[in-house]
C-alpha cells in the first residue's frame, strides 16, 4: 500500500494582481515521480516553490505528510534545487558542497562564479541530493545545462531515490528527460492544470519523448503553440 | 546536525558580511587601538567610525538574496525561518560588536577605566545594530544605511542646527525633551559614553524602536513569500 506523501489542493499563487494559476490539485505518493511540464511563465518554479514551503499559495493547502510544509520540512528531508543561478557565486564550490550532509563532494576551493555553468548546475544538485534522510525531491529544470554524463548521473540517481520511497517531483522542457521517467504529468496551461497518468499517455509500453509531447499538446487545445512568441 | 550548528556553518559558507567589509573593520580596529595606545583620544571618539561602518554592515537586505535563491538549501533543510533570521542578524552585527569589545578591553587594559561599556554605548550599539538591518531586511544592501544618512542630512537641513546641538550636546541632565528623545533617536552615536542616568528617556526609546524592529522583520522574514526572481 502506498502512502501519500504529498498533497495538493486547489492551490492558487497570485503575484499582485497577477494570478499565476489556479486550481492546482494532486497527490504525490511515496516512490513515485512527478513530472510537471508547461510552457514559459506558467508557474512551474512558482509551484515548486509552493510545495516546499518558501511561497505562500493565496489559495488552497499544500500538505507533505499531512504538515505544512514547514513543519514537514524537517522530519521528512527535502531536496529543492530551482538551478544554478539560485547559487551564491561569492561562495567557495569546497565549502557549498558540504552544505547537503557534511561530505565534501569537490575540491575545488574557486568560487562558484568561476566555474561553468554546467559544473555549477552539478555542485548544486548533488548537494541537494546528498542529504539524509531524503523524503521529497523537487527539482526545477534540473537537466539544464548538464553533459551527458551528468545528464545520465542524474536520471540514475533520481530513479534510485524513488525506488528507495521518496516522492519526486521535476519541472523540465525536456519531455526526453521526462518521459519515462514520471509515473504522471502535470500540465500546467493558461487559466487551467491537467494531471495525466503515465499509463493514459502510453497504455502500453513505456511513454516517449514523442507521445508525451503528443499528450500535451493535445491537452492545450491540439494546436501546438508557436514558437518563441513573446 | 542541529538546527543552529546548520545555520551557523551555512552562513560561513555564504558569508553575509562582505570581504572588504570585515576587512575594514580590522583596519579601524587596528587605527583606533593605535590611538587609544598612543594619544590622549577619548574612547567614544574612536569608536564613532566603528559605528558608521556598522551600519553599512547590517545593513544587508536578507530578503533579496534569499528570493535570488540563495539561501533555498538552508530554508528548505528544516530550520525555522526565525531562527535564520536572528542567526543571520547576529553573524552580520558581530564583527562591529567584536571591534566594540575590543576597543573596550584595550581602553580598559591602557587607562585602568572603559567608558565604552556605558547604558549609552550599548543602547547606541544596539540601535546601529539592529535599525538599519531591519530597515534593509525587504531592500538592497546598504539601503538602510543610505536611507538614515540621507534622513540624517535632511534633518541637519530642516532644523536649526544650534537648536540640535541645545538639545543633543548641552542637553539638561534629567530633564529631556521630546525632541532630545526624536534626536537621539536620529542620532543614537550621541549617546557612546553617556550614563544612564538622565537619559533613560533617550534609552528606552531607542530600545524600543530596537525591540520593535527586530520584532517585526523576523515575523515578516518568517512569513513573507519567497518568489524566484533569477533568471534560470
Amino acid at each position: 500500500m502506498t502512502t501519500t506523501l504529498l498533497d495538493v489542493r486547489a492551490v492558487s499563487v497570485r503575484y499582485g494582481r497577477r494570478l499565476v494559476f489556479h486550481g492546482v490539485t494532486f497527490e504525490l505518493p511515496e516512490g513515485r515521480c512527478l513530472g510537471v511540464i508547461g510552457p514559459n511563465g506558467a508557474g512551474k518554479t512558482t509551484l515548486l516553490r509552493a510545495i516546499v514551503g518558501l511561497l505562500h499559495p493565496f489559495t488552497g493547502d499544500v500538505r507533505i505528510r499531512g504538515r505544512v510544509p514547514r513543519d514537514a520540512l524537517a522530519q521528512v528531508g527535502v531536496a529543492y534545487f530551482a538551478g544554478e543561478a539560485t547559487l551564491p557565486g561569492f561562495a567557495r564550490a569546497a565549502a557549498w558542497g558540504t552544505l547537503g550532509n557534511g561530505d565534501a563532494i569537490t575540491t575545488d576551493q574557486r568560487r562558484l562564479r568561476a566555474l561553468s555553468r554546467g559544473t555549477r548546475q552539478l555542485i548544486g544538485l548533488r548537494t541537494v541530493l546528498g542529504r539524509q534522510p531524503l523524503g521529497l525531491v523537487v527539482l526545477d529544470e534540473p537537466w539544464e545545462g548538464l553533459d551527458p554524463d551528468a545528464a545520465r548521473w542524474l536520471t540514475s540517481a533520481i530513479e534510485l531515490k524513488r525506488d528507495r520511497g521518496a516522492g519526486i517531483v521535476l519541472a523540465s522542457h525536456r519531455f526526453q528527460d521526462l518521459a519515462g521517467l514520471c509515473d504522471a504529468y502535470l500540465f500546467i496551461l493558461p487559466g487551467e492544470s491537467l494531471w495525466v497518468h503515465a499509463h493514459e499517455i502510453a497504455p502500453i509500453g513505456p511513454v516517449t519523448p514523442a507521445l508525451l509531447m503528443e499528450a500535451f499538446d493535445r491537452r492545450r487545445g491540439g494546436t501546438p503553440l508557436p514558437r518563441a512568441v513573446l | 546536525m542541529s538546527a543552529l550548528r546548520e545555520t551557523v556553518r551555512f552562513f560561513g559558507v555564504v558569508r553575509p558580511v562582505p570581504r572588504l567589509t570585515r576587512i575594514a573593520f580590522g583596519g579601524i580596529t587596528l587605527a583606533s587601538s593605535l590611538a587609544l595606545a598612543l594619544s590622549d583620544a577619548s574612547g567614544p571618539r574612536l569608536l564613532l567610525p566603528v559605528l558608521v561602518l556598522q551600519t553599512f554592515a547590517v545593513s544587508t537586505g536578507f530578503v533579496t538574496y534569499a528570493r535570488r535563491g540563495h539561501f533555498d538549501v538552508l530554508l528548505t533543510g528544516g530550520v525555522s525561518r526565525e531562527q535564520v533570521a536572528i542567526v543571520y542578524w547576529l553573524l552580520v552585527a558581530l564583527p562591529g560588536i567584536s571591534c566594540w569589545g575590543a576597543l573596550a578591553f584595550l581602553e580598559m587594559a591602557v587607562r585602568g577605566h572603559t567608558s565604552l561599556l556605558t547604558a549609552g554605548t550599548l543602547t547606541a550599539m544596539a540601535g546601529v545594530s539592529t535599525i538599519p538591518w531591519a530597515t534593509t531586511v525587504p531592500l538592497t544592501r546598504f539601503a538602510g544605511a543610505i536611507g538614515w544618512l540621507l534622513l540624517l542630512v535632511m534633518v541637519a537641513g530642516l532644523a536649526p542646527v544650534d537648536t540640535v546641538t541645545t538639545h543633543l550636546w548641552r542637553r539638561t541632565a534629567g530633564e529631556p525633551s521630546w525632541f532630545t528623545v526624536v534626536a537621539f533617536l536620529l542620532f543614537p552615536t550621541r549617546l557612546v559614553g553617556e550614563p544612564a542616568t538622565g537619559n533613560w528617556p533617550a534609552i528606552i526609546t531607542v530600545l524600543t524602536v530596537v525591540l520593535t524592529g527586530m520584532g517585526s522583520s523576523v515575523w515578516w522574514i518568517s512569513r513573507t513569500s519567497l518568489a524566484l526572481e533569477t533568471g534560470q
